[in-house]
């Protein structure tokens, strides 16, 4: 087992490598010079040489790549001149909202998702089928930011419940329950989508492990339906539903991004929106990095459940 | 068999159950009554008056500052402020404040004299041990200070270079609000995330991301403030910022998008104030080459756009037509007979064929979006409409704004025959005198991008600002409009209405000319 880890571990380095070679091109593809976008209209010549120093934009890219990663290596993310404070810093407070966000969103989604797909595959056909299934398919057709504004304009503006931004009050806020208050319309907007798509592969499975034959046997030693289904059906449908569950953890932290702009989510998300604005390329660069090994570690966390629930798949 | 719902599955529909409930139950979300809640449109940079820049930062630092003067209510003349009295010496380089005896600085020290000097030899004198704590990139509004005399512990004589007029505007600007030397003296290059200065509020907490706090200054020397608190969020996305003042997260919101503002003014709960600013957006014209270097062509540019059209229909009345170079807010130095140009374009196609460049072609530097540019894009496309009416056929060429700033500062020869530019001023002297004198060219490391030369509005602006007498310097300015009107180096265009919406619970609210918040005079009503 710790073989097979390492073994997937290694294969999400390459990941990791591609994907600070993507951002980084990308970052230097935008048109605009960043040490004048950091500095603004009222940047003097000795700021604006000083930073491109630091940035070594004077270098070629592969230099500057080069510089980049070596830094990394020593654990140093640099500096982020549009928030004034080290990358690191940065990205590690932020990086803790997005994990709240997208901890209750995937939250959501499991409970919600397996919750649905397996109720809708027992009552095949039924009304409570096509109602679930007819949900799902609007769920999967929804873009996040509408479903958000929707949200908003129900529970916020309306009936006033919920508040429609941030992540904790002004008079007295920081509570658990303060954070949970405020974090309810953001985890559903982004839960809900995610686990539509749950849903729908959870009910195929189902129904496929509901024809099986072990099945046949279960009902026909007299237990109960309910037993049959979520005892046995279940722990049989769920191995196949894992690394989709593990796509919809990396669904649900690039959604962040834009469930945090609509609701200010103080995360990664936007953090980034902010950081390219600006064309700060360390902090942008920082934080995608942070999140494409989150996604690393929570698929390769996925295959691990896989192979230690099913014992059938190769080490 | 009928379907059960298991055991484990009740319970957490239970649970959520109950969470709905509670969520009803919380507190209603709303503002603290004590407290007046602003949506900012950024995380504030800094909170030091003389490293700021942005109008952002600066609604913040009104509250917690002040200057030697302050600009009247209502107005942008100056008026005393932490300065009880000042003269002027007749050849107007010598400038003597008498200060207020009775003011202290949040920090509980005494604001005297030296704590003038040490604030302008701070962003001044390189040398200066506290210098490290900047930079400070507007200090050059003070760049003809030579010296400062401080005679007794109430008395800063300040002795200029040359006379110099604006130097009191730019007193009452940001820049020169005053810190307490002590504050910076503790907390050095962090001295932004911990201000300390003489003003109806006192700084208490910066959450990043999430709020600037102030709360009101009880040993303030002036009028007390009238609400206990401030909060200042910083809500980068628009639709957020005007959700949130549905919701009742915030009281107040700023610079709102022109297409959101008709929808406000019809409901009944809320409040849409309006201002004009000293701002003006004009097209830079290029005098040094062909057509611009012909005086009929800039006048049939300035006649052949529709601007009322603009202003109405695409800036949705959150600007209105300029006049000419000195923007309405000042009202005092504009030349009340002057109108704008009015739309003739056959007035227009008449001067371009006298001038025989009927059919050229013209090359527009625009940008996709930029400080105080409004909405650049569709405003180039009228432009070029309007002007394709009279037979000018206008080639649009589009830059990121700082590449855009650094390509139009760097003068128009050989790159276009116009430019898009807007800015926002505080003295009637700046943009004339920084984007209009023989002696701003950019090879001079001016804005002079249009090469525009006229030995009379040199001699106009250098007599303004020897000018110590108010009503005289009136005068003078109304000539200079005058002369820019007619002489038109400029395309004028635009000057931004500033504007806010806020809940009708707040009491006494109006915008400043000077884009500056003030709200100690602000009540809130439940």
């Amino acid at each position: 087992m710790i073989l097979y880890i390492l073994k997937r571990l290694g294969f999400g380095i390459p990941v990791v490598i591609g994907v600070s070679i993507l951002v980084f091109l990308l970052m230097a593809l935008i048109p605009g010079d960043p040490a004048l976008a950091l500095l603004g209209p009222y940047a003097t010549e000795e700021n604006t040489e000083q930073i491109r120093e630091q940035l070594a934009l004077d270098q070629p890219l592969p230099h500057r790549y080069a510089t980049w990663i070596g830094n990394l290596a020593r654990g140093d993310f640099g500096y982020a001149y549009s928030v004034d404070r080290a990358v690191a810093e940065e990205v590690a407070e932020r990086a803790g909202a997005t994990l709240l966000l997208a901890g209750a969103a995937f939250f959501i989604c499991v409970v919600l998702g397996i919750g649905v797909g397996v109720v809708a595959a027992a009552r095949q056909y039924s009304w409570a089928d096509r109602l679930l299934s007819l949900s799902v398919m609007v769920g999967i057709s929804t873009p996040a930011f509408w479903l958000g504004l929707v949200l908003i304009v129900v529970f916020s503006i309306q009936l006033r419940w919920l508040p429609s931004g941030g992540m904790v009050s002004i008079e007295g806020g920081g509570s658990v329950f303060d954070i949970l208050w405020h974090l309810v319309l953001p985890a559903v907007t982004l839960g809900f989508i995610a686990a539509a798509v749950v849903a729908r592969f959870v009910r195929t499975q189902m129904l496929e492990v509901l024809r099986q034959d072990f099945i046949r046997t279960a009902r026909a030693k007299g237990l109960s339906e309910g037993r049959v289904i979520w005892g046995y059906a279940l722990r049989a449908g769920i191995v196949a539903t894992l690394p989709v569950l593990g796509l919809q953890a990396g669904f649900v932290l690039g959604g962040a991004v834009y469930v945090e702009t609509i609701f200010q989510w103080p995360g990664i998300g936007r953090m980034l929106v902010t950081a390219i604005a600006q064309r700060d390329l360390l902090l942008v660069q920082g934080g995608v990095l942070v999140v494409a090994v989150f996604y690393v570690l929570v698929n390769l966390l996925a295959d691990v459940l896989q192979h230690a629930l099913d014992p059938r798949i190769e080490r | 068999m009928p379907f059960r719902i298991p055991a484990r599955i009740r319970l957490t529909l239970l649970t959520t159950l109950a969470g709905a409930a509670l969520a009803a139950c919380a507190p209603h979300a709303g503002t603290p009554p004590d407290a007046i809640v602003v949506a900012q449109v950024a995380e504030p940079r800094s909170l030091d008056p003389h490293v700021a820049t942005a109008t952002n930062d600066f609604r913040i630092l009104a509250h917690v500052y002040e200057g030697l003067v302050r600009f009247q209510p209502g107005t942008l003349e100056p008026a005393p402020g932490l300065a009880a009295s000042w003269s002027v010496s007749a050849d107007g380089r010598r400038y003597t404040f008498l200060l207020r005896e009775d003011v202290r600085f949040h920090d509980g020290t005494p604001f005297d004299a030296e704590a003038v000097r040490f604030n302008f030899e701070r962003m001044l004198d390189p040398e200066h041990p506290f210098a490290g704590t900047g930079p400070f990139p507007l200090a050059f509004f003070f760049s003809a200070i030579e010296s400062i005399e401080t005679p007794d512990d109430h008395t800063v004589i300040f002795e200029l270079d040359r006379p110099y007029a604006p130097f009191l505007s730019n007193l009452a600007y940001p820049t020169g609000f005053l810190v307490s030397p002590a504050a910076v003296r503790g907390h050095g290059r962090n001295y932004g995330r911990h201000p300390a200065g003489t003003g109806p509020y006192r700084f208490t907490e910066w959450a990043r991301q999430r709020w600037v706090k102030l709360e009101h200054f009880d040993d303030y020397w002036g009028e007390p403030a009238r609400m206990p608190r401030l909060v200042f969020r910083p809500l980068p996305d628009e639709n957020a910022r005007l959700t949130e003042l549905l919701a009742g997260g915030v009281d107040l919101v700023v610079e709102a998008p022109a297409d959101i503002i008709g929808h406000f003014r019809n409901q009944p709960d809320f409040v849409v104030a309006e201002s004009v600013g000293p701002h003006l957006w004009f097209l830079i014209l290029n005098t040094r080459e062909p057509p611009f270097d012909d005086l009929r062509m800039r006048r049939a540019v300035n006649y052949a756009i529709d601007k009322d059209a603009i202003v109405e229909d695409l800036l949705q009345r959150t600007a209105s037509v300029a006049h000419g170079v000195i923007p309405r807010a000042f009202d005092w130095a504009i030349d009340p007979e002057l109108n704008p140009y009015p739309f003739d374009p056959d007035k227009a196609r008449e001067l371009i064929a006298e001038a025989g460049h009927a059919g050229a072609t013209i090359r527009l530097l625009a940008t996709e979006s930029g400080s105080a540019m409004l909405e650049p894009l569709p405003m180039a496309e009228a432009i070029q409409a309007d002007l394709a009416r009279v037979g000018l056929t206008v080639r649009i060429e589009v830059f990121e704004w700082n590449t855009f700033l650094a390509r139009v500062n760097a003068g128009l020869e050989g790159q276009g025959h116009m430019a898009q530019m807007a800015w926002m001023t505080n003295d009637p002297d700046t943009l004339p005198s920084l984007a209009l004198a023989s002696t701003a060219l950019p090879e001079d490391g001016g804005f002079n991008s249009g090469y525009y030369q006229n030995p009379e509005l040199d001699r106009l602006l250098e007599d303004a600002r020897r000018s110590t007498d108010p009503t005289e310097r009136g005068r003078i300015y109304h000539r200079i409009d005058r002369l820019v009107h007619e002489e038109a180096p400029f395309l004028f265009l635009a000057s931004w209405r500033q504007n806010a919406i806020h809940h009708r619970g707040l009491r006494d609210f109006a915008l400043e000319p000077s884009f500056l918040l003030n709200l100690s005079r602000v009540d809130k009503q439940p």
